[in-house]
């Protein structure tokens, strides 16, 4: 197992299975716990199948550097968006994602609505929050053609999140969301950057793959300078 | 299917800015100076992240 890969994917796969979760756990107020979970496996079956079109397209023969130009660029659009969405979020620009507000809203939003709304509030909650841990598994399987372990190691963090989950029976909002995002965002620019050079000027990184960990460690360290700058001061 | 791109890809901003990061990989290539990609595009990238965070 790569656990470069494994890790930020583990990771980034608990936080968008805790956000999955509280909707799941919102809608299964209106409709019971077997529709909303019927949703949430329909969800996940649509992944599973986006994943296996994905690796049937993929393994078409495009060549090496067309494949880490590719992932690089869909990596470095996410590790972007997750560093400075955690950046702001850290800085007070932004609101910390809050899970018991998440599921109130859910909540409200599916009361006295019909049956099938809801169910499609649950089924397309699953989907969406899902779509960037698919999107992570297609990254990081592209290269190292490691789909089953990548898929293994989502499928894992869905568990825990289910297991807890269900023996809490509440919204998981001890789950450090924000620091989670920001280290995983810094690694997966780390990745982003790394691949999309490499495949634009071939053996350009001068410590090979090591420039990988050094990349995320500037992105983490230059994160939180500039999460510091940011930070509202009181007048 | 638009939260379905804006989850995949972002959104404007976040499409404009990897695209200058990648420019300014590219760009030194382009001039004969690959080596410098490798400094200019971290350097980039997290210009971009700042500049996605103030927004």
């Amino acid at each position: 197992m790569d656990w470069s890969a494994s890790l930020p994917l583990f990771l980034a796969a608990v936080v968008e299975w805790v956000e999955a979760f509280t909707i799941v756990l919102a809608v299964s107020l209106t409709i019971g716990w077997p529709a909303a979970i019927g949703a949430a496996l329909a969800g996940l079956a649509t992944l599973a199948g986006l994943t296996v079109v994905s690796d049937g397209i993929l393994s078409l023969g495009l060549s090496l550097p067309v494949l880490q130009f590719i992932v690089g660029v869909f990596l470095l659009l996410f590790g972007t968006r997750w560093l400075a969405k955690a950046i702001a979020r850290r800085a007070g620009l932004k609101a910390l994602h809050n899970e018991d507000a998440e599921f109130r809203a859910t909540r409200d939003r599916t009361r006295g609505g019909d049956w099938f709304a809801a169910w499609l509030i649950a089924y397309k909650g699953v989907l969406l929050e899902g779509l960037e841990v698919w999107l992570l598994v297609v990254a990081f399987s592209l290269n190292s053609r490691t789909w089953g372990t990548n898929a293994a190691v989502s499928l894992a963090a869905l568990a825990l999140v289910a297991a807890v989950g269900g023996i809490v029976g509440a919204p998981l909002r001890r789950v450090p969301e924000n620091a989670i995002k920001f280290v995983v965002g810094a690694m997966i620019l780390a990745f982003g950057t790394f691949w999309t050079l490499e495949a634009l000027s071939p053996d350009v990184w001068p410590l090979g793959d090591w420039s990988i960990p050094a990349l995320a460690a500037f992105y983490l360290a230059g994160g939180l300078v500039v999460a510091q700058r940011l930070t509202r001061r009181p007048a | 299917m638009r939260a379905f791109l804006k989850t995949l890809i972002g959104d404007g901003p976040n499409v404009a800015a990897v695209a200058c990061v990648i420019a300014i990989g590219v760009l030194p290539a382009i001039a004969g100076h690959p080596s410098w990609g490798a400094v200019l595009m971290p350097l980039a990238a997290l210009a971009a992240v700042a500049w996605l965070a103030r927004r």
